[in-house]
Parts: structure tokens; sequence; C-alpha cells
């Protein structure tokens, strides 16, 4: 038991000694009277002395008690069971209202769960007392939680009207971060009773029981969890969860009859998972500004029974150009959709694509040297020159080609500076030994802005000794280096390639293309020369003994010889988001590996700057409540579903489509904000599969589950739950304090026999009157025997 | 006897203190004490013939009755003509007249200092203080006006009166006396008492030997007024009534008490007092509300058991309240006293 006001309760426990005080002070001012029937008195005292102490032990036990009760009132006394909602002393309750993804789940004609979460919350609301000093806020669920109403205050009108205000959004729910918040809000005020009222449907996507909490971080405040009831309403929910286009970089075929096709994951969740079904999932590529209706290819996607997840290749519908019109180039993006079902927003994916004529390549090398004479003359660049633009093949001097989807132009590499990169998209760097130490910062530049850099071993002819490495990696700021020396086959039997499929990173799409030919096309190469890579932290164990299974961090093994140690790396500048360097470890000329000879190449190449240009760029897709870079120069693109502000915050909730301006307004890409799959589970979970990670998730003394409120009927305060804990008890001490006064008051008359004082006209008369006096009543007796005693 | 009914002062300039009857008796008191005639219940024994008949059947003038003779009586008192009518041998009796000698033992102790009274309320001339200084009116003081009126009465029918003061012993003793300045005298002597009003003599009452050193100072019978509160043992008391009667002395017994003593109603008094005796006992602190009823119970106890034990021994008992008037409870005493006389001689 604790006191809501511990100086108040000391103070007043110090009262109980006031009676005993009392007792001494009139003590000591009794006023002396003599009495003649002294005799009588001291008789009187006999007879009663027994009484007289026990009455006396009653009156100073009942007073005692009655200040001590009225003490322990007053210190207002706080037992570990109290409710928040029941309790008398002022409490701070912060609202957290889940409108995650998943609180968008609507029934047939029913209101959606955000709804009733905020019905909910308002009944809570509707429960605290402003004039008694309780307090409320605001955090909101969808990720990331976000503090609404903040801090904690009285004026609840306000935190009402900002409950109201609550939308939803697409993103999944951040449990931890909101409870983080809410206990942040919450602070640690001993004299207030603390409570965050959790107010969600608690469907999966939600809160996933089956997974460990997390908890927060630990502190001896521990509130009360007050939660809604868990939803009851089975609902099917099928969500998109991803959409890729085979080419991260559409070039646009110049017919305009466009056969792409994208890869499509979708996942379905509640009771009818249990029994096959089918799913109508419909793409488009869709233009900024394009007018005409979205010309949908609709796809069948099948569902095993208990089947939750399906990812089916889906061809993507385009707007027929008109003859003798070019196809728009530009900006546009993928549009997926499934049919309606519980909730609308994760059936719609958007997925921002890249559209080109020519992708434009440039091939930093030593001037001069052009195509040579012969295969057997042809220079690295040559080769590189020829796999992304074979029909160039034998023009010297005028690479560039009309109708390429590829176009590649040659730098001098000595003179490389960033005027050359403007506009390109990859470069080339076959020479990376001669790159002086302001071409590689140039080259970092390139591709912190989203340029593709791709770097090949130098030739053979170069020096044993490689000093290029070091710089590069300090340029492009890699964890890895490539090591100096440059290796070779001891007893000149060649290496053999193999193809890291398997890779994870998410740069291993460089050759998602290649993925079903791909281990054929690499078995004829061999390689002589090779650069090995020496460990670094951002290339974890696999890198440098070439035995790893995958990639480790950002860096991605492409491809790998026989042995494993890398062949084709890539990765990202600075391990961020943007930009791409891929480090081919063998110059792809003949005197060092078969690559150019074989298949490979053409395709290597080719999907190298296909894709790795859209990798490059970065991804402009971002799921509901992540983070988006550089939010001022977004301008929103209407959409038939698109809601909420025209303006983007740090955070995007709602799922929307986007466009990066530049200095001028043109349009640099566009960004696409997608609902999180993450939070479409709208599977029904228990209180009994809840309240344990509810409770370690909040570190919560308790967790106790409000009422559902039936459809139609007006929320109110009965819906409170009626715990069966210890209710306050300040009242309960007051009230038996004050009978104890009470009580007091009638001993002491009784003890006192005030009663026969009162009585003095009628029994005291009758008793005189037998002796014969006639009795008159004069209550100034004590003060006449006093007066006379003095004088 | 120069007490008159229009001067019923007793001034006394003796001691240097002027002696003012009126201060005790209130003037109505003493034109009502005027129309009393004390009679002794027994007939005492006095020295001249009175008003008072002798108890004995004696040889005097007024005729009572007769008896048969017996051997051995005086043939003086045959009477001769009852011889003559039936041959019978009566003699006469006679009815004597006494002379009536009462003494007046007045109790002094300190629990007669105590009183709730105020002076003016019961001083008969409406003076605010006692010529020592007092405000209230104490038990010794409606003791010396009981005196003075019981001596008034007496002095007034031709007869002896004495006085005497006692705590544990006679302090002041009077003779007995029916001269002229025997009120005056009394009432003085009353008046100027070291011990009136204070507790300073601290000193409890010892009947027992007061009435042994009265009795032993009287040859003839006679009344003996005992005026006190009588707040002594029982024992003691009954031990002193008894050498009394043994003595064959009347006894009239007035009990003063104060009326806070008897109603013990010290409402005011809530939160308690020290109560401080008036003769000595320790002081005691205690709420006097817890102990109301026990003190009355006590107190009542001892008035019946003082009450039953003077009855029983023929005495007369009168509890005097010191906020009473004086002359209406004489008046009760005497008429109830003559009546029981009549009674008696009927």
């Amino acid at each position: 038991m604790t006191f809501l006001n511990p100086i108040l309760a000391l103070t007043a426990l110090g009262c109980v000694l006031a009676p005993i005080a009392i007792h001494l002070l009139f003590r000591r001012r009794t006023k002396p009277l003599e009495w003649g029937a002294m005799r009588f008195v001291l008789e009187a005292f006999k007879r009663q002395r027994k009484r007289m102490r026990l009455e006396q032990i009653l009156i100073l036990a009942a007073r005692t008690l009655a200040v001590l009760l009225l003490a322990l009132a007053v210190g207002r006394p706080m037992f570990a069971g109290d409710s928040v909602l029941q309790s008398r002393v002022p409490r701070d309750v912060v609202l957290v209202v889940d409108n995650s993804l998943a609180a968008q789940a609507v029934g047939a004609g029913e209101k959606s769960e955000l709804q009733a979460n905020k019905d909910a919350a308002l009944r809570v609301l509707e429960g605290l007392d402003a004039g008694r000093g309780d307090r409320a806020a605001l955090v909101t669920m969808g990720a990331p939680a976000e503090k609404v109403a903040t801090p904690l205050t009285t004026e609840l009108a306000g935190v009402r009207r900002a409950i109201e205000a609550v939308e939803a959004t697409d993103s999944a729910a951040d449990m931890t971060g909101a409870i983080a918040s809410a206990r942040d809000l919450l602070g640690r005020d001993a004299a207030r009773q603390s409570a965050i009222a959790l107010l969600s449907g608690l469907r999966r996507g939600s809160i996933d029981a089956a997974k460990v909490a997390e908890p927060v971080a630990e502190s001896a405040m521990r509130p009360e969890l007050i939660v809604s009831d868990p939803a009851d309403a089975a609902l099917d929910n099928a969500a998109i969860v991803s959409v890729e286009p085979l080419r991260s970089v559409l070039l646009r075929d110049a017919s305009g009859q466009e056969t792409q096709q994208a890869r499509v994951t979708i996942v379905r969740h509640g009771p009818g998972v249990a029994a096959g079904a089918t799913a109508n999932l419909r793409l488009a590529a869709i233009s900024v500004g394009e007018s005409e209706a979205p010309a949908w290819a609709t796809t069948a996607v099948r569902f095993a029974a208990g089947q939750e997840t399906a990812t089916v290749l889906a061809p993507i519908g385009f707007a027929k150009v008109e003859p003798g019109k070019k196809a728009t180039t530009g900006a546009l993006w993928i549009e997926a959709r499934l049919d309606d079902d519980a909730i609308a927003s994760d059936n719609v994916f958007r997925r921002a694509w890249k559209s080109r004529e020519t992708v434009k390549v440039v091939i930093a090398a030593p001037a001069g040297e052009n195509l040579g004479a012969g295969p057997t003359a042809y220079s690295a660049a040559d080769w590189i020159t020829l796999a992304l633009s074979p029909r160039t093949g034998g023009t010297s001097g005028a690479l560039e080609a009309e109708n390429e989807p590829i176009s590649v132009a040659r730098v001098d590499l000595a003179r490389l500076s960033p005027a050359d990169l403007i506009g390109v998209d990859s470069v080339f760097v076959t020479r990376p030994d001669l790159l002086a130490s302001d071409g590689w910062m140039s080259l970092s530049e390139f591709a912190r802005k989203g340029g593709l850099v791709v770097v090949t071993a130098p030739t053979s002819a170069a020096a044993a000794v490689q000093m290029w490495p070091e710089p590069m990696t300090k340029a492009f700021g890699l964890t890895w280096t490539v090591a100096r020396e440059v290796s070779a086959s001891g007893n000149g039997a060649p290496r053999s390639v193999r193809a890291m499929a398997t890779d994870a990173s998410p740069l291993a799409a460089v050759l998602a293309g290649l993925s079903a030919e791909l281990d054929e096309l690499v078995k004829p190469v061999v390689v002589v020369r090779w650069l090995g890579t020496e460990m670094g932290s951002g290339m974890g164990s696999g890198m440098g003994s070439g035995m790893g299974s995958g990639s480790v961090g950002e860096a991605a093994r492409l491809l790998t010889l026989e042995d494993g140690s890398p062949w084709l790396v890539a990765a990202r500048p600075d391990g961020s988001s943007r930009g791409l360097l891929a480090v081919l470890l063998t110059a792809p000329e003949l005197e060092s590996t078969s690559l150019p000879a074989m298949p490979l190449m053409v395709p290597l190449f080719q999907e190298l700057v296909r894709q790795g240009v859209g990798v490059a760029s970065g991804s402009a897709n971002l799921l509901a409540g992540a983070s988006v870079p550089e939010p001022a120069d977004l301008r929103r693109i209407a959409t038939d579903g698109g809601s909420g502000s025209a303006a983007m915050s740090e955070f995007a909730r709602t799922a929307s489509l986007w466009r990066r301006v530049d200095a001028r307004g043109a349009t640099r890409e566009l960004v696409a904000i997608n609902a999180d799959s993450a939070g479409s589970a709208t599977d029904l979970q228990t209180q009994e599969q809840l309240t344990p990670v509810l409770k370690a998730s909040a570190q919560a003394t308790s967790v106790t589950y409000l009422k559902s409120t039936p459809a139609g009927e007006k929320p109110g305060r009965e819906a409170l739950p009626r715990t069966n804990r210890t209710p306050p008890m300040d009242l309960p001490l007051l009230i038996a304090g004050l009978v104890l006064l009470v009580l007091d008051a009638l001993l002491s008359r009784w003890f006192s026999h005030a009663s026969v004082g009162s009585m003095f006209g009628s029994g005291a008369a009758a008793k005189a009157g037998a002796s014969g006096v006639r009795v008159q009543a004069d209550a100034s007796t004590t003060e006449n025997i006093n007066r006379g005693a003095a004088a | 006897m120069a007490i008159g009914e229009n001067n019923p002062e007793g001034d006394d300039r003796a001691g240097g203190r002027s002696i003012d009857a009126s201060l005790y008796l209130h003037p109505q008191t003493l034109a009502r004490l005027a129309t009393f005639e004390m009679r002794a219940k027994m007939i005492v024994e006095g020295l001249s013939s009175g008003q008072h008949r002798s108890p004995y059947q004696g040889f005097s003038v007024e005729f009572a009755q007769h008896r048969p003779y017996s051997p051995g009586d005086d043939l003086r008192h045959l009477d001769w003509k009852v011889f003559a009518r039936s041959d019978k041998l009566h003699l006469k009796q006679y009815q004597q007249e006494t002379n009536l000698d009462l003494i007046v033992l007045v109790d002094c102790s300190g629990s007669m200092s105590f009183g709730s009274r105020t002076f003016a309320d019961a001083s008969g001339v409406g003076h605010d203080t006692s010529p020592d200084g007092r405000t209230h009116w104490s038990k010794f003081d409606h003791a010396t006006a009981l005196a003075a009126a019981l001596s008034y009465i007496t002095l007034r029918q031709g007869d002896r009166v004495g006085l005497e003061m006692f705590d544990d012993q006679i302090k002041l003793m009077l003779k007995r006396s029916s001269g002229q300045e025997t009120w005056r005298q009394i009432v003085s002597a009353l008046a100027s008492h070291p011990a009136r009003g204070t507790s300073a003599a601290q000193k409890s009452s010892d009947l027992r030997r007061a009435i042994d050193q009265t009795l032993g100072q009287v040859t003839n019978r006679c009344i003996i007024a005992i005026v006190s509160d009588f707040f002594m043992d029982i024992g003691a008391i009954r031990d002193a009534l008894a050498r009394a009667r043994h003595a064959k002395a009347d006894i009239m017994a007035f009990q003063v008490l104060d009326r806070a003593e008897l109603e013990f109603d010290l409402r005011d008094a809530a939160g308690g007092v020290i109560f401080q005796g008036l003769e000595g006992e320790s002081p005691l602190r205690l709420d006097p509300r817890s102990i109301r009823s026990a003190y009355l119970a006590a107190i009542e106890e001892h008035n019946t058991q003082l009450r039953t034990l003077l009855r029983g021994l023929g005495y007369d008992h009168t509890l005097v309240n010191t906020h009473e008037y004086l002359g209406p409870t004489l008046a009760a005493f005497v008429s109830r006293r003559n009546a029981q006389i009549k009674r008696h001689l009927a």
C-alpha cells in the first residue's frame, strides 16, 4: 500500500498524538475545586475507578483510531490492485488508438475497426474527470507510432477532438513504438495512477501473439494496461505484398508493343486460407498524366488449400500506342489490383517504374583505345562496347547508333570530369589503374546520385601490383577492398565461373533477368587471371575466404569462381540506398578470361546495365510507415484511391503516389508508397493468447479488457470494466473515521454521564427531593465554588 | 430579654468587630422566629419551673393521673377522696413544668467552610461579602444562622442556651444562660470564630469526643442541638449518640449541606477538576461527571443511614440546605417537633 499524498499522510498520522496531547494539555489546565464532601468523592472514585479506567481507554482508543483513519483517508492510500478507471486519485491515461492497416478491416455492413477503436477511446475518455485532475494523451499506432495529442493534458475536449480526427493509415502497427511513447508520456509521478489504454481489434496484423514480445526498456514505472476486447468477426483478406517488374528500367519498344511482366507476391489471411481460392490480379502500367483508362492485364492467381502466399509472373498491361506516335516515356508506374475484401488499401499496389528510350553508358578508357583491328586486339572497353551495343561493331569513332536501347560513349579516362557524367546512366571503367583520385571522387559522386559504376580489373598488361583498389575503396566508402596482387591459376588450369543465383541481397536483382539461363551461360567461361578480395567487415567472412554461401552486408557476389571467391561483386556506395558499384575482378579480355568470347558476355553486360541502372537509381517504392528521404521535394499525384495531405511528412503512413521534383519543378522520379502487407493479417486472436504478450511488452501491472459495445448501442460509461479489485479506500476510511468520531462523542457523553446532568430537573431533583432538599438548577456551581475558594 | 421582635440585631463591639446578626438571620426569618415556641420532646429536668412539662409524674401543681398504691409509696400523695369512695388506695400524680436547657453544638470542621451560594443571596441584609471578606455563603455561615435562630427561640421562651463549637474537640464553649446578653454573646462567638468560612483548620470533626466533653459539663438532662454536616463515619456518630442516649439527653440533629454537595451538578467542570478536600484529604483529579452517580449514591446512603440512626434513637433529624432560607425550614421543624410532643404526651 502506498499513499497518494505521503507527506499529508505522515502529517496526519502525527495527529494521532493529538488526543493524548489534548488530554495532557487539558490536564494541565484543570481547575482546582475545594470540596467539602470529599469523603464521598473519594468513595465514589473508589467505586468507579476500574470502570473509569476502562472508559478512558475506550475513549482514547476510539479517538486515536478515528484520527488514524482520517489520516489514512487524507493520505489517500493506493493498493496495488486499484483499477485506474475506478480510482479516485488523479489518473494519467495515454490512449493508444490502432489506426494501422489492420484497423481498416471492415465486415459486411459494419463500421471499420478504426471507428470501433475510436469509440472505445472516447469511452475511456468519458471515464476520466478533468475536475479531479485526470489527464489524457493520444498516441496512434500506425507505424511509426505518432504522439497526436501530447503532453498529458486535462483538456479532455481537445483529446476528444484529436481522437475523432484520427485517420486510418496503411502502415503496419508499431506496437512497440506506441507503448514506448506512452510510457515516455506517463513518466513517473507517484502521486498519480498511470495507465495505457490500448484500443485495437488486436488482429494478428496489429500484434502477433505468436511472436515474442519486444519488451520496452526496463523501467520501474509499471502502468496498468487497459485493452479493448479482441475483434471477434472473422474476415478474409488478401494483400499484394510486392510487385517487381522483370526490368527495373523499361526501355520502350519503339513500336509500343510492350510485353513486360512483373513478379507479384500475394498473401492471404483469415479463415478462408483453409480452402483453395482464386484471386483476380490486374496489372497495368500507367504514365503520369495519362488520361486514358489503364489497360489492365488480368491474371488469375490460384491458391491451394492452406496456401497463404503466392508469387506469380503476371503480364503488365500497357496502353496501346496509336500508329505513328511514339510511346510515352518518362515517369510511370505499375499498378496492381485485387478484388475488394476486408481491407481495401492492401488490394492496390503501385510500383514506380523507370521508362527510357535509351540507357546512356559512358566507357571511361584511355584515349585512343578504340576498337582494334580484330578480336585479339580488342581491349576490355571494346568488348564491353560490343556487348552493350552490338550493332556498333566496326564503326570506329562513332559508337552511338540510333534506335539502340543502350547508347555507348567513350570518354578519356585521364580527363574524366563530372561534366562528362551529366545525363549518363552508367559509367564503365576498364582501366582503374589509370584513374586519378579526382576521377574516383567524380565516380563516387555520380554513384551517390543514383548512377551505375562498373569497374573491371585492369588489363593483364598492367602492373602486377594494383594500386587502384585503395582510392576506390576510399572514394566509395567500401568496407572491403580488392587485393593488390593478381591471382592466377598456378598450373595454367583456368578457373570456371559459378553463378550465385541464390544471393539474397537486393542487389542480386541485377542479374535476376538471367536467372533461368545463368547456370548454363557461366559454364563455358573460364578465368585465367583475377584479383582477389580482402576481407572487410562489409564483406563478412565469405568474401576473403571465398567459402561463404551468400553476400554479407551491402556487398553482393553476383558471380564467383569455382572456389567461391568473388568474381563479380556489387555494392552500394557508403552502404546507402542509391547508386551501385559493380566490380568485375577480371579484365574482360581474352588474355584473362574467355568471357568475351562466350555467350554470357552480351547478356551479362546488357543485364548489368539494364537492371543495374534501375537498381542504382534507388528504390522509389516505399512501404507505408517508412522514412521518406527528402520529403520536401515530393509532390502528390492524384490517384483514384489517393487521400490525405498534399504535403509529404517525414514518414509516409498512407498509400499514395508522389513525384520527386528538381529545382525547376521537373519530375525526377516517382515515389510510390504502398500499404504494408505486414499489417494486413486479419486473423483473430484470443485474450488468453494476447494477455501475456501485452503484459510483457508494456511491462504492465495488469491487463484489463474493456467490454465491447454491442452494435448500434451508444457507448456509455457502463461499458467500462467492473473489476473485482480493491476499491479506493479513502472514502471508506473517511466514513469509518467519522463514524468513530461520532462513536467517541457518544461514548464520551455516556461515560461522562452527561445525560444524567441533562436530566437534572427530573432524576436529580427526585433524588434530592427524597432528601428533603429543593433543587434549583445552577450550571455555574463550580464557578461559584471556585470564586468563593479564591476569595 | 433585650432581643425584641422589633430589634433582632445583636450588635457586639467586643473584639473590635461589629457583629450584625442580620448578616446571618434574614429579618423575615427572625420575624417568624418570634412566633416559635420551642418545646422539648422530653421534658427536661431544669433548675426552675418553666413552660416545659417534666416527663416525671411528680407532685406539682397540675394533676396528671392516679395510680395504685404500692407499699413504700409516700402516703402524703394518697388521694383520700378516692379511698373514701372506692375503698381503694390510689396515689395522685402531677405534671411538673421545668426549664429547658439547650446546648447548641456547632461543627466548625474544615468541611463546614464549603459553600456554593453567594453571600449576597443568603445574607439577611443584602451584604455582598462577609465581614471577613468572603463572597460565598458557607455551611458554617448557615450553621451560625441556625444556631442563632435556635438560641433566639429558646431564649425568648426564657430557657437557657449554651453554645459549643467543635471539630476534633470542643473549640469554644459558652455556658448556658438565659440572660439578656446571651444571644449577643452567642452570635458574637459564632461570627468571630477564627475557623469560620476557611479551610485553614483542615481538621475533621470528632462528634464522639465533642459529645463526651459536652456531657461532662452538664449535670441535668438537656437538649443538644447538633449543627453539622455529619461528614464522619456512621459508626462514630452511633457511638456519640449512644452516649447521649445513655445520658438521657435529647438530640436535635441539623445536617447542614450545600446544594452542590447534594446534587453534585458540576456540568461546567467538564474536562475534569482537581478536587481538594477541606479536611486534609489528598487532591484528586477527575471528571466529576464520571462519578456523579456513584457520589450521589454514596451521599444518599450516608444520609439514609444517619437518618435511620437518629430516628431509631428517637432523635430528630433535619436536613438543612444552605441554598434555602432558614425560616421555612425552622418552621417545619418546630411544628413537626411540637406535633411529636403532643402525640407523645397524648
